[in-house]
């Protein structure tokens, strides 16, 4: 029998916060039945009582984890599910053979998982295809260029003003060109259009990319492959799997979850004892679960495969070689330091916009805005909510910390925080 | 101006309106220089105070107790208010029993919780450790928490402090020195406004002895009937005073014992003497005057008072058309003392009324756990379900293991039921299972 998951981590797998609260004010044997759990197939199940007069069905099958129930939820997994795992991670569900109804939804499952495995062929990249995308992605560049030209020529002010529609359009069309890259930037110039410094930051930045692409032949090939992955040439995951494996023992800094073009992504930063860093993002569509498999605060013994770039960052987990280990708070630099290591990264890599740290000896303090300050006395503005900052506040209690988060344009976003030997997570 | 901020400009307004500019000559310019100013973006500098973590003695809760917590602060579907704010002070308290303290990350939801939820802060000033009283101080928001009653040696408090700053020195006073802490009271007395001598007085049932009687006595006659209420609750509660022989005196005029045979007798009017020894003239609603003061004038009796045992006087008033006011007074008297006795044979006396289950409720604590539980078993085999509730509710915490298996197997699950299933040893949301 496998570990139960800890609350966090299956906490960790609900589509959003509502239905996380929904799952907690679920998780009492109240509205539950007939409840019980197995190792053999790994599985939970119940009946939960819900507003109409039959009691839903739920089950999840461990293994996936995949998660069946009868309730109309489209979220998935549904907080029926999450409630149901989170009492089983409270040890109160009792060992039992799954039930009939169970059963046939996991030997069903079973079966399609097989039969998808046998069916499943490698795909070949197709060299005509590559060869129509680029002549498309080419004309989305040479769109965007004028585009850019176009907004400077009529001037900022004017688009600072405009809604996001005027953005979704020119976006749309990057979408059509086979330039998804392109088109979330220019899709999150929206979103700071109002501060004008922001905007045009972002569109030189943007203007840099399209400069980039357009001399791509002169650049390294480290800096070419940036580029392309930004503009939204796929990566096809064979590929990065079949590229050099760097074994390390990379600790779980923490993670952040972000909704970007219609899209949950979960951004988890690792780093190894090398002090090397590595990104392993993961996606879902709104109401699908997202991997829960690399846990903050623990260290795994792991062989990554860095997707090609300037400064590799972004990575998969191609094997593990142990169980996750606990971890001890890690090291931590001074925010001079860290700086520094930012500025170095964007000399390979201009368009870094989140870049991860971890700040030693650091204190919250108000001042002026809400900061993280190290013993100096330097410190970074922290782009966090109130109930975040007084939880790292009550946590350091006055004393120093080791706080590991992203640097972005908006502020140090912490995501995980050691004070007293403990991991809190703000 | 600097490179940038002349670019910027001109980017605002537009190269059109910018003779001769060139848009693409600005966007190379900028490109290169959005990265300069990112890559070289400077630090502010602040004060950062001596790093100054406050000691702790008691250990942390584990991971299971505190994920419990969050789940009562966050998981509000589940629960009406007042049941989650009844299980998150069985959490403090629990953390308080095993001598342990809560994870400091947790302390701003408890502190935004305690704001409303007074009977809350007294545990979390306990359970928080020195943590709490330092980061109450740090955010204007929990300042009612710094505000509370702290008992403190410092004189200054009483010289120049808040009202409860003073009440806080005056019972830590009292604690060391009950007498020193009386003169102090007694020299002020005369100067001191009426809500300050109400809540001063009360510190006076720290150590509470025959040498406080005059000053009750005097307080007795006090202008403000706060005062005089603090001044005859306290009086009532000290042995061998004046004010016990007046009580025990009219106790017996209104119910007298004759060998066996018990007379009622409720009195005919509240007069001056009565309502000076604190007995409220005016009933509550929907209690009669004579009911009224029978039950003050008992209320206020030891029980010591009465020469027989606890069953035969109750045995024989029970005929009586005033039974239940001689049960609401002696009952009242039952759980001032605090006697276990009286309160077993009382608990057996009272009826399912409004009035009774409110008095009920302050005697159940009194019952040895098992009695309590034996009598909750009884009544779930007798299935009288609307005294049952209520006695359920009124069951000490913990459940013996058994009254919970018995009410949890006796019941379906049902809104109406929720608030005492909660208290349920073997319901797995308790706050307790995370501590086993």
């Amino acid at each position: 029998m496998a570990v139960a998951w800890s609350a966090e981590q299956i906490l960790a797998l609900a589509p959003d916060a509502s239905s996380q609260k929904a799952a907690r004010g679920l998780a009492t044997p109240g509205p539950w039945r007939d409840t019980g759990h197995s190792a053999d197939p790994a599985a939970l199940w119940g009946y939960c009582k819900g507003s109409g007069a039959t009691p839903y069905q739920t089950c999840v099958d461990l293994a996936g984890p995949a998660y069946r129930c009868s309730c109309p939820s489209r979220k998935f997994p549904c907080k029926h599910a999450l409630a149901l795992m989170l009492l089983w991670s409270a040890g109160s569900l009792p060992a039992a053979a799954p039930p009939e109804w169970a059963t046939q939804w996991l030997d069903a499952r079973a079966e399609r998982q097989q039969k998808a495995r046998a069916t499943r062929a490698p795909r070949t990249a197709d060299p005509a295809t590559g060869a129509k995308r680029e002549k498309s992605i080419d004309a989305g560049v040479r769109e965007l260029e004028r585009w850019l030209t176009d907004q400077v020529r009529t001037g900022l002010a004017a688009i600072s003003r405009a809604d996001y529609r005027h953005f979704d359009a020119m976006a749309a069309r990057l979408v059509d060109a086979k330039a998804p890259g392109l088109a979330g930037a220019v899709r999150r110039l929206a979103s700071v259009a109002g501060v004008p410094e922001r905007l045009f930051t972002e569109v030189s930045l943007l203007w840099l990319l399209v400069r980039a692409y357009q001399r791509r032949a002169e650049l390294p090939s480290g800096l070419a492959d940036t580029v392309r992955s930004r503009i939204g040439f796929p990566v096809a995951t064979a590929d990065v799997l079949a590229g050099p494996r760097v074994r390390d023992e990379w600790a779980v800094l923490g993670f952040r979850d972000e909704i970007e073009d219609r899209l949950t992504v979960r951004r988890v930063w690792l780093r190894g004892r090398s002090g090397r860093y590595a990104l392993v993002l993961s996606f879902a569509a709104p109401g699908q679960p997202l991997p829960a498999d690399l846990v903050p605060g623990t260290s795994i013994d792991a062989s990554l495969c860095f997707y090609p770039g300037a400064r590799p960052l972004r990575a998969l987990v191609a094997d593990r070689h142990g169980d996750p280990a606990p971890l001890a708070p890690p090291a931590g630099v001074s925010v001079e330091d860290a700086l520094r290591e930012y500025a170095a990264a964007l000399a390979d890599e201009p368009w870094l916009d989140r870049w991860p740290m971890v700040l030693g000896d650091v204190m919250p303090i108000e001042h002026d805005g809400w900061r993280l300050a190290d013993p100096s006395g330097t410190a970074l503005p922290l782009a966090v909510d109130a109930a975040a900052f007084w939880r790292m506040v009550a946590a350091c209690g006055g004393g120093p910390a080791t706080v590991a988060g992203e640097w972005t344009p908006e502020g140090f976003r912490p995501f995980s925080l050691w004070a007293e030997g403990r991991l809190v997570r703000p | 101006m600097t490179p940038w901020a002349a670019l910027l400009s001109d980017a605002l307004v537009g190269t059109d309106r910018r003779d001769g500019l060139d848009p693409v000559g600005l966007l190379d310019r900028s490109a290169a220089l959005a990265v300069v100013r990112r890559a070289g973006v400077r630090p502010v500098t602040v004060p950062r105070p001596a790093p100054a973590p406050a000691p702790e003695s008691s250990p942390l809760v584990g991971d299971a107790p505190a994920q419990r917590l969050v789940m009562l602060l966050e998981g509000g579907a589940g629960f009406e208010p007042a049941i989650r704010n009844a299980l998150v002070e069985e959490w403090l308290e629990l953390v308080r029993d095993h001598g342990q303290r809560v994870p400091p990350e947790l302390l701003p939801a408890l502190l935004d919780h305690g704001r409303a939820h007074g009977p809350l802060r007294p545990l979390l000033a306990v359970v928080g450790g020195a943590r709490v009283h330092w980061l109450a101080r740090q955010n204007s928001e929990w300042t009612y928490f710094t505000r509370q009653i702290e008992e403190t040696a410092d004189p200054s408090a009483w010289e120049a402090g808040s009202p409860a700053q003073r009440r806080g020195y005056l019972a830590g006073l009292r604690r060391r020195d009950p007498a020193a802490a009386r003169a102090l009271l007694s020299d002020e007395w005369a100067s001191l406004d009426a809500n300050e001598r109400a809540d001063l007085l009360r510190t006076l049932s720290i150590g509470l002895g025959p040498d406080d009687e005059p000053l009750l006595e005097t307080a007795l006659d006090d202008r403000r009937k706060e005062v005089r209420t603090v001044a005859a609750d306290l009086l009532t509660v000290l042995p061998g005073s004046a004010y016990w022989d007046r009580a025990i005196a009219r106790a017996r005029q209104h119910l007298v014992v004759d060998g066996p045979r018990v007379d009622v007798r409720p009195p005919e009017a509240c007069d001056r003497a009565m309502r000076r020894d604190g007995i409220a003239p005016r009933p509550p609603a929907g209690i009669g005057e004579r009911a009224w003061w029978l039950e003050e004038v008992l209320a206020r009796a030891p029980l010591s008072t009465w020469p027989m045992s606890a069953e035969a006087l109750l045995a024989a008033v029970a005929d009586s058309v005033w039974a239940p006011d001689v049960y609401h007074g002696l009952a009242r008297a039952a759980a001032t003392h605090r006697d276990p006795v009286w309160a077993a044979a009382l608990l057996d006396r009272l009826d399912d009324g409004d009035r009774d289950r409110e008095i009920a409720k302050e005697l159940y604590p009194l019952l040895p756990p098992d009695e309590a539980s034996a009598r909750a078993m009884k009544a779930l085999t007798s299935g009288a379900v609307a005294g049952l509730v209520s006695l359920l509710e009124h069951c000490p915490r913990p459940w013996s293991l058994e009254l919970s298996r018995r009410s949890w197997s006796g019941f379906p699950t049902s809104r109406g039921t929720d608030s005492w299933a909660t208290r349920c040893t073997t319901w797995p949301g308790s706050p307790r299972c995370a501590f086993r």
